[in-house]
């Protein structure tokens, strides 16, 4: 019997486990018995009743006995496995390849032995902690397959989500990722791109890597106004309201403006949120930094208000206005009606009509009095029908869309401004049958028609080329040749007449496409900005402050003040007015967006630094940035290696280019602390690897006896004498040559692999402990500036400008 | 496995379709920190007036009773967009007073080109306001093209598209190709700036070495983005300071330090271009900062008076009459008024940064309604930058201002070139040339909604002391007289007769002799396929001296 193994990374909620490897196995072997077994697919509630089962089961029998299970494609359970309670698990032969996996949730994953069609499992083979999967190819899959697990005496080991599917599977015909590739990456990746990084804690995104793709994506991408998965509030969060209600657009407003809403702004404060506030800006943006609220939902609203469907603050829009229409569109998707009927929503909207001036358009004495922006941009913009080929555009379906447009009128109200909804009129519409597209559109007023038109854009061949890929090369993808187009297209062409949008985000969010190394996106300097701030911020102070400094204390990060730096426009500003909002090359291609990232992360380290503590800022209560609950902890200690990996994984995503060089800058900053007993306000001023390591030069050269130890290092008489400004010994005012060379001098990761001192120094910081829980004020305050240091630094690397591989 | 083991990063050979990769640590050789000098070789200046701008609104056909002229027609179907009554005393009016009349082989016309000799005769009218360019055309420093197509449909971004990249041909599926301005760049060996907020695909260079490049992918090396002259620039720890204590300095210094050491290291394709900004934002902020800060490159007042209020010699520039308080010129000088402040920068440090190519753009001609507005306030307070007159702003912004010894109007404020060019030595001036072109024209009837809508052929300029001014295309084509009223012709426009090809193959050749037929490949003699249109009688082979 030959076995092949791969293995992929799966790293888990736990330091431990979130470094164990996921593995894949192929297992190539003989058979043993056969049974017939129904294959059975489990909807999302059957799985949660799976999973809940067996311990009810248990508790209630208090009793553990020989267990066996038959599996169907899709089916997954959940159960322990004990000395007395071993597992069978039977599946029968499957047309094609099938993929077997499971997760040792808890106990120890080296007493578990495992069994498939009677051979053991071992040696690279053995199940280890975190989800295993094991692919069975068709050829050596026997009539009924057996996998049996059993521990060693004593040992108990639960498993859940075991459970088998198709190796090769797609949705709308693009290739599925499956189980055994999808995995923390894939999760986050999807979270990074599709809502703004999200709140997902780590345990829940281990929790979706270890779910099919498929049901994962259900959960952490829907439409619905809360959804506490993707966005769950933090451990004792004091400003829960954005659980449970608020969730549109115009009630956020209201919400963040009204006097009597428990938010830690100050009242004096609160009006420029409203809708008659001036700060539509940062009044949105909490809606996506806020816990409690919905990320995705707020992604695709800020697309098709900012970039598909865009209208613009700047040109007549009202704010009022603005929010009703983003509600109204998102309220559309959530009802999951067929994408033209939200597209249709848009065109009818109050919003359009001001934005392009047909609120004024008019069907008189057989002339149109008519301005044609919109009679043109709604084939263009919305379905990206241009009229290629078509004789007919420019002098048909324009001027008879125009007439389309006829009669929607906002009259103006005393008062209260240009009213939120259109009135469809009939006296100066034109109400015969219109020629558009080709086809007949007829209606009684403007918005009958624009009904009857909408399905029909939506199958037309130039809308059915371009829409789909207008979503994808927007959302999620900066590299798309033309065959990657045609399978976007294909998967669009494949929803039908009648097209649900979130189907179509889920299989493009899971597929093969999306997860390949060809995939590319840059990072518009909003989405980064959102990014970054979701990332910054671990509880709600913080993302209603928003970098804001209010009682005394400030708060969070800035998102506007990147926009406004960025000269990437404001929200619902479109740079580009109805062509949209700043465009991922723009911003990718713009150095002042780099500079300005640059400088803000470093020049003002007040941002982030003056972030972490305040004594009145919570309605003149004190506060605290909870670091702690987040970092990873290894013996009850905060390890500065590890702390360095799990924010490198929070913050960029993967591992991909976490290297040494990474290591060295990082470890500095979070360990090489001073060592001043008695002193610990000093335990803020660490050192940058170039600085540690003059000191270490400095002293080597000065002390050739002593050591170099980080300990030693980092001690006073040390730290504060060596590579020291205006040392007399050196004789100079400032640094030294020597000194001045080592602090302009740079190490490449192979250097400092090869150098014993700089390699020592790097891993010596790696096992230094932060105090984050110390009881000692100063400490606890200096090492989570520390923290915020390195959140710093990591910010101002190539990598959070763009997801790629 | 363990993450610290990991120690070298995939390198992924997969070139990006995107192409917009950057090149990696070429950046151009540097001369050493010296004293401004005039411009040491010729240069060009594109500003692209992107939405459509309606220069049939800039220059008018004179007024003309006759209801069978084309003035007549004109005017008849132009009077929404001009925000004036439907009557002939209407029309008139505005044509005296709003307009600064040339009449070809006229009074004053000179030795000015009229290409073809198809113009003869012909009276047009300037906006009154565009006092800069009134000046500058009489002056003979101004081309104006007309019937020119920078796009072959009417979709902006399309049209954009093919105008940016000089590329007629170029379809929504080809992004990722050159731009005329940095293909001019390479082909002249030195570098394009894009002074903008962020670099216009106008910017974007090709992949190799000219004559011979690929002008259909895109490689940045030649690039510099100048958003902000004066602040351009990576914060730096300061030596002089003791670091023990400087957080920020720690922090500045790790990430420089990593920076250094990532430029030695293989990393994804996709982050090519960070690095890149990193080292040419470092390396040109810290020599541009070192040439600005030298005494005599502080900003001219007539610049900055374009952002901001100013004062010079105790007079407000711009005053505000109801307080006296100095104001900003321009009504966009935050975009434009600083885009020109960059370019006059980066003019004073051109030995430095070795451009012959910049690249501004002016947005917002996308006039579909009320394209021109007449606000009260203006009357009392007509220099009020905060007024919007729909694109007569934008034309006064660009256009406006004054020239020479004998300026049509001497009291007019400066507006963004009229202030470039007062400021520029006579030596910068003999080196530069502006192209000003947008997408699309427009039709040549309003809406219903006193604005226009899109069309196709439009009117572009040259301008620069070095070309041949004057008129070249027919100014008010005689096909167009039957078009205005044509009920069966839902949206006549200006028929396109000329492709930007010709034009700015021609400036090309200015910039750096032999660079057109390379820059625009359908002007070479051996290009196989089908030649870009050029007007009857017109041709380019003389727009400059």
């Amino acid at each position: 019997m030959a076995l092949t193994l791969s293995t992929l990374l799966k790293p888990l909620s736990s330091l431990i486990e979130l470094y164990s490897p996921k593995r894949v196995i192929i297992v190539l072997f003989a058979m043993l018995s056969a049974y017939a077994v129904p294959s059975v697919a489990m909807t999302e509630k059957q799985e949660k009743m799976a999973a809940i089962m067996p311990v009810i089961n248990m508790l209630l029998l208090d009793e553990e006995l020989p267990r066996t299970e038959e599996i169907g494609l899709g089916g997954i359970f959940n159960t322990p496995v004990t000395e007395n309670a071993p597992l069978t698990t039977l599946f029968s032969r499957q047309s094609g390849n099938i993929d077997f996996c499971f997760v040792i949730s808890s106990g120890q994953a080296s007493s578990l032995n495992l069994f498939i069609n009677g051979v053991q499992q071992q040696g690279g083979n053995r199940p280890l902690a975190g989800e295993n999967c094991y692919t069975i190819p068709s050829s050596q899959q026997q009539n009924q397959n057996v996998i049996e697990f059993s521990v060693l005496t004593g040992s108990r080991v639960y498993l859940t989500l075991v459970g088998i599917e198709a190796s090769n599977q797609s949705r709308l015909g693009l290739s599925s990722l499956t189980r055994k590739n999808w995995g923390e990456r894939e999760v986050r990746k999807v979270l990074k791109v599709f809502a703004f990084g999200g709140h997902a804690r780590d345990a829940q995104i281990t929790e979706w890597a270890n779910m099919r793709p498929a049901t994962a994506i259900r959960q952490m991408l829907n439409f619905d106004e809360h959804n506490l998965r993707l966005s769950p509030l933090a451990p004792g969060e004091n400003y829960t309201e954005s659980a449970r209600q608020y969730g549109k657009l115009t009630d956020w407003q209201n919400f963040m403006s009204s006097s009597s809403s428990n938010i830690p702004i100050p009242v004096a404060n609160r009006s420029q949120y409203g809708l008659d506030g001036y700060n539509f800006d940062d009044a949105f943006n909490r809606m996506i930094t806020v816990r409690g609220l919905n990320p995705f939902r707020q992604r695709i609203g800020f697309w098709e208000t900012n970039y598909h469907l865009a209208v613009n603050l700047d040109a007549s829009v009202s704010r009022a206005q603005m929010a009703r229409y983003y509600d109204d569109i998102m309220d559309a998707h959530e009802s999951g009606v067929p994408y033209h009927q939200v597209i249709g929503v848009a065109a009818k909207s109050a919003a359009a009509a001001m934005q392009y001036g047909h609120r004024r358009n008019r069907w008189r004495n057989g002339e149109c009095e008519c301005n044609f922006d919109f009679a043109r941009e709604i084939h263009q913009l919305f379905y990206g029908i241009f009229g290629v080929n078509d004789p007919n555009h420019e002098d048909g379906t324009i001027i008879e869309t125009g007439k389309m447009l006829t009669d929607m009128s906002l009259n103006y109200i005393q008062g209260f401004g240009f009213p939120l909804e259109v009135g469809f009129g009939t006296e100066d519409h034109h109400t015969g049958n219109l020629q558009i597209l080709g086809q007949t559109v007829s209606g009684f007023n403007a918005a009958e028609k624009i009904d009857n038109l909408m399905p029909k854009s939506i199958l037309h061949p130039e809308s059915l080329e371009n829409l789909p890929v207008m979503i994808i090369s927007v959302l999620a993808d900066d590299n798309l040749n033309e065959s990657r187009k045609n399978e976007i297209r294909a998967a669009w062409a494949a929803l039908g007449p009648n097209k649900d949008f979130l189907t179509f985000i889920h299989s493009y969010a899971t597929s093969e496409l999306f997860h390949s190394p060809n995939q590319l996106k840059y990072l518009t300097s909003h989405e980064r900005a959102l990014y970054i701030a979701n990332k910054h911020s671990l509880d709600n102070l913080e993302a209603y402050f928003g970098g804001a400094y209010y009682n005394d204390g400030r708060a969070g990060v800035s998102i506007g003040g990147v926009i406004s730096d960025d000269d990437a426009g404001d929200f619902f500003r479109p740079l580009h007015n109805v062509f949209g909002g700043q465009t991922s090359f723009e911003a990718a291609d713009s150095a002042l967006a780099f500079e300005q990232n640059y400088n803000r992360w470093t020049d003002n380290d007040y941002r982030y630094r003056s972030v972490v503590v305040c004594d009145a800022c919570d309605l003149g209560s004190a506060w605290e940035k909870k670091w702690d609950l987040y970092l990873p902890t290894s013996k009850g200690e905060y390890k500065v290696d590890q702390v360095a990996e799990w924010l490198w994984m929070h913050v960029v995503g993967n591992f991909d280019n976490y290297t040494t060089l990474e290591r060295a800058q990082l470890h500095a900053i979070l360990g090489a602390a001073r060592k001043a007993p008695g002193q610990t306000y000093d335990q803020d001023h660490f050192l940058d690897f170039p600085l540690l390591v003059c000191i270490a030069n400095d002293y080597r050269a000065k002390e050739p006896n002593g050591s170099l130890g980080i300990d030693n290092l980092l001690s006073n008489g040390v730290w504060d004498r060596y590579c020291r400004h205006g040392d007399s010994e050196d004789g100079v005012e400032g640094y030294s040559e020597s000194e001045t060379e080592d602090l302009n001098r740079f190490y490449s990761g192979r250097q400092i692999e090869n150098n014993d001192l700089l390699n020592g120094l790097v891993n010596q910081l790696g096992d230094e402990v932060l105090p984050l829980t110390s009881s000692d004020d100063n400490l606890r305050r200096r090492s989570r500036e520390r923290v915020q240091a390195a959140f710093a630094f990591i910010i101002t690397t190539p990598f959070v400008f763009a997801e790629a591989q | 496995m363990s993450f610290s083991n990991i120690k070298r990063r995939r390198f992924l050979q997969s070139a990006l379709a995107s192409g917009l990769l950057y090149g990696t640590g070429s950046l151009p050789a540097l001369s050493s920190l010296a004293m401004s000098a005039p411009l040491q070789n010729r240069v060009l200046a594109n500003l692209n007036m992107s939405g459509g701008p309606d220069f049939r609104h800039l220059i008018v056909p004179e007024y003309d009773s006759d209801p069978d002229s084309f003035s007549n027609k004109y005017w008849k179907h132009r009077w929404r967009a001009h925000g004036i009554g439907n009557n002939q005393s209407a029309w008139q009016s505005r044509w005296n007073d709003d307009y600064y009349p040339i009449t070809v082989g006229g009074e004053g016309w000179g030795d000015q080109e009229d290409a073809g000799s198809i113009n003869n005769g012909t009276t047009f009218g300037i906006w009154r306001e565009a006092g800069w360019l009134i000046d500058m055309f009489k002056s003979g420093n101004v081309a104006l093209v007309f019937n020119a197509v920078g796009g072959t449909n009417r979709a902006h971004d399309l049209s954009e598209l093919m105008l940016e990249q000089g590329n007629l041909l170029s379809g929504s599926n080809d992004r990722n190709r050159s731009g005329w301005g940095g293909r001019l760049a390479r082909s002249a060996g030195g570098n394009v700036l894009a002074l903008t907020s962020t670099p216009r695909p106008f910017t974007f260079g090709p992949v190799g070495i000219a004559p011979g490049y690929n002008p259909n992918a895109v490689d940045n090396r030649d690039l510099v983005s100048v958003e902000n002259s004066r602040e351009i620039g990576l914060f730096d720890h300061d030596l002089e300071q003791n670091q023990l204590y400087r957080t920020d300095q720690k922090i500045a210094r790790a990430a420089k330090s990593y920076y250094s050491a990532l430029h030695n290291e293989q990393i994804p394709d996709a982050y090519q271009k960070f690095l890149d900004h990193e080292s040419k934002v470092r390396e040109f902020g810290s020599l541009i900062q070192g040439r600005l800060s030298e005494p005599g490159n502080e900003i001219p007042g007539l610049i900055e008076a374009l952002y901001t209020g100013v004062t010079v010699n105790g007079e407000a520039i711009n005053p505000d009459p109801s307080t006296s308080n100095p104001r900003k010129v321009l009504r966009n000088g935050y975009g434009f008024g600083q885009q020109i402040r960059n370019l006059y920068d980066v003019i004073v440090a051109n030995d430095l940064l070795e451009m012959r190519v910049m690249s501004l753009d002016y947005g917002g001609w996308d006039s579909h309604a009320n394209q021109r507005q007449v606000p009260g306030e203006l009357t009392t307070d007509p220099n009020n930058p905060d007024v919007s007159r729909g694109i007569e702003s934008g034309f006064r912004d660009i256009f406006g201002g004054q020239f020479g010894a004998n300026p049509t109007d001497s009291n007019a404020l400066h507006g963004g070139f009229s202030a470039l060019w007062q400021s520029l030595s006579q030596a910068d001036r003999n080196n530069v040339v502006v192209t000003i072109a947008g997408e699309f024209g427009r039709q040549i009837r309003d809406n219903g909604d006193a604005g226009t809508d899109h069309g196709s052929g439009n009117l572009m300029l040259v301008i620069s002391e070095r070309c041949n001014g004057g008129v070249y295309g027919e100014i008010f084509p005689d096909t167009e007289v039957d078009k205005y009223d044509d009920a069966s012709l839902g949206t006549p426009d200006i028929e396109g007769r000329t492709e930007i090809d010709h034009i700015f193959a021609a400036v090309s050749d200015w910039v750096t002799p032999n660079a057109g037929r390379v820059v625009f490949p359908r002007t070479s003699s051996s290009y196989s396929g089908e030649s870009p249109l050029l007007e009857n009688n017109v041709s380019f082979n003389n727009l400059f001296t």
